[in-house]
């Protein structure tokens, strides 16, 4: 990927993000219980565990989504409560599980969307404004296709689109639910690395993943939930150690390793019968 | 909504400039029609001298104390049903949003049925349109109240579906049980819509809310546009949506209430003029605030001309009028939507 034009770096200790005891209580259920992880600038973080484990709900309350019932959230140093929506919303860019749109804007159009924290007029951006949304369709690659409407895309096209959104607001901080879940295994890889270097130009990246051998691959560190609690985090060869993933998953996995990268996949049902011949020939 | 120099071309460029031109000539031409005809057909000549003062006492009368104040209702009504409609469309994310969808205007026609049926309206001046008014405020705060909590735009189209049935069935009763033909006539009749017969009182009765319902909607603008991503990206974006929801609910009050308070029910206007301005200008929310207030405005001012000159002898009602225009419109619009795959 050559990027032409570059988003402006973060500064200072803007795109640290401090979680001390957060509890959450969505209805009655207790979605998240004492969760505490820190992480810095220039960190892609991947967020793992089952369904219902809490990881979505953990992003949405950093993003003061959800109301916590005890504990504390910090970005760059300062707590929630001390942000007004609109700092906050300069501070931590959010791209939600599956995002859709309403209307069928242009691709510019919707980039676009993501400066309006930053406030300008109506209609025409500001100059800095209007650099970053050209500099984040062309990280994110869909400068060519900035004039057609949205919903004319490819599903690898469209999460492009909404993942140049979420850069042009040039946020310290970014959160993405599930950037891959709809996407082909090219455009999974592509995704991933265009995180990837978001988060080396000094971003704070924070990633909830469902497959592992992506998050084993790109992520510095993970993070395991697993019933609204955290389990392990740290690296990944530490976090998925194939004990841990049965537990929380339950699943066994294959693991190894290329090129000093390590690899997992999800192989078997932990509860599942005993395997059967053909499937003993394929793990060897 | 202005094209300024230097300014990127967008996604489907050039669009601005023409149909502003047009709608400002289709304006002008509207405010000259409006003025020149009626049951006494005027001149281009007589209209100016007219306007200036200086035509002859019967000429002045016509177009300063009859037509023109009609003209500015025509012109103020439309405005605040077409910014209504299209801002109703962007914050529910809903092109079937229409400015009567969440109850204030069956609410004011039920404070304008009151006033008749109790014979208010003709013993206190002005009792119709102010009680009109009252509640078309007074049921948007209870639509507020019932919806304290929930986030979502599902309950408060519910909640306003609701709560416009209920003054609907309410305005039923009254002329179920209106007393002699002549009432449930008059009820009739003014449920209709029309601009027969206002005065400059009228106008200045309804512009000063319409006015500060348009600017409570245009306030929210961007929150729209962040709207088109859902309501928790919106959250996202920096909005609160809690305050978005009074202010829109309070601006559709006013400018809603207001009209109906003076005009009676004009139906349609407010679900068709943003769609028009969608296939104009693109589908950005933000985009088609001010657009749908201007063609609504030249719209409106358009019908009243057609009902004055229609050979009858019952005057055509404004509200029939709109309606019966305004919905093979709309069919024809959503056929050529769907031709361009919009």
């Amino acid at each position: 990927m050559n990027a032409p034009l570059c988003l402006p770096p973060p500064v200072g200790e803007a795109g640290s993000l401090a979680v001390s005891g957060l509890s959450v209580t969505l209805g009655t259920r207790r979605v998240l219980s004492g969760i505490s992880l820190t992480a810095g600038p220039g960190e892609m973080i991947g967020l793992i565990g089952p369904n219902g484990a809490g990881k979505s709900t953990l992003l949405r309350a950093v993003c003061r989504l959800v109301e916590p019932e005890a504990g504390e959230i910090r970005v760059g140093g300062l707590p929630l409560r001390a942000l007004s929506r609109r700092a906050l919303a300069r501070a931590v860019a959010y791209l939600e599980q599956g995002q859709s749109l309403h209307w069928p804007l242009s691709v510019e159009e919707v980039v676009a969307l993501g400066r309006l924290p930053h406030g300008g007029r109506v209609g025409a951006l500001d100059p800095e404004g209007a650099a970053d949304v050209e500099a984040a369709m062309a990280r994110a690659g869909c400068t060519e296709y900035r004039a057609r409407p949205l919903d004319t895309l490819s599903g690898g096209e469209k999460a492009r689109v909404m993942l140049a959104r979420v850069l042009a607001t040039a946020a310290p901080v970014m959160l993405v639910d599930e950037p891959v879940a709809s996407l082909d295994p090219y455009h999974q890889l592509r995704m991933m690395e265009l995180l990837r270097d978001e988060a080396r130009s000094g971003r704070l990246v924070v990633c909830v993943l469902h497959d592992l051998a992506l998050a084993a691959r790109f992520c510095d560190r993970l993070v395991l939930l697993a019933g609204g609690r955290l389990v392990a985090s740290g690296p990944a060869g530490r976090v998925l150690a194939p004990a841990r993933l049965e537990a929380a998953f339950g699943v066994e996995t294959l693991q190894g390793a290329r090129d000093g990268e390590a690899w997992v996949l999800p192989w078997r049902r932990a509860d599942a019968g005993p395997p059967s011949p053909a499937e003993t020939t394929a793990t060897l | 909504m202005s094209t300024k120099a230097g300014e990127r071309p967008q996604a489907r460029g050039g669009f601005r400039l023409a149909p502003l031109a047009g709608l400002a000539a289709a304006g002008l031409l509207v405010v000259w029609v409006s003025l020149a005809t009626g049951p006494v057909a005027l001149g281009a000549g007589d209209v100016l001298a007219a306007l200036l003062g200086r035509a002859d006492a019967l000429t002045n009368t016509i177009v300063l104390e009859i037509r023109l104040p009609r003209l500015l209702l025509a012109l103020a009504i439309g405005a605040g049903l077409g910014c209504a409609g299209a801002a109703l469309q962007g914050y529910l994310r809903n092109p079937l949003a229409e400015p009567a969808l969440l109850g204030a205007s069956n609410a004011a026609a039920l404070g304008a049925v009151i006033a008749i049926y109790y014979g208010l309206s003709a013993a206190v001046p002005l009792a119709l349109p102010l009680l009109a008014c009252g509640f078309a405020l007074g049921a948007m705060a209870l639509l507020l109240l019932l919806t304290r909590g929930s986030r979502g735009s599902l309950g408060l189209i519910l909640s306003g579906i609701a709560l416009s049935s209920v003054f609907g069935a309410l305005i039923s009763l009254l002329l179920n049980l209106s007393p002699n033909p002549f009432a449930a006539m008059e009820i009739a009749f003014w449920l209709l819509g029309s601009l027969d017969d206002r005065s400059f009182t009228h106008v200045a009765l309804a512009l000063p809310p319409i006015l500060a319902g348009l600017a409570l909607l245009l306030w929210d603008r961007r929150a729209f546009d962040a709207l088109s991503l859902g309501e928790e990206t919106a959250q996202s974006l920096g909005f609160d949506l809690a305050r978005v929801r009074v202010r829109v609910i309070g601006g559709v009050a006013l400018a809603v209430g207001a009209s109906v308070a003076v005009a009676g029910s004009i139906g349609f206007l407010g679900l068709v003029v943003p769609h028009m301005a969608r296939l104009w200008l693109g589908a950005r929310p933000s985009r088609l605030l001010l657009p749908s207030a201007a063609l609504g405005a030249v719209l409106l001012a358009c019908a009243d001309s057609l009902v004055r000159v229609f050979p009858s002898t019952n005057e055509l009602k404004l509200g029939v009028v709109t309606a019966l225009v305004g919905a093979p419109f709309l069919i024809h619009l959503l056929h050529a939507m769907h031709r361009t795959g919009r």
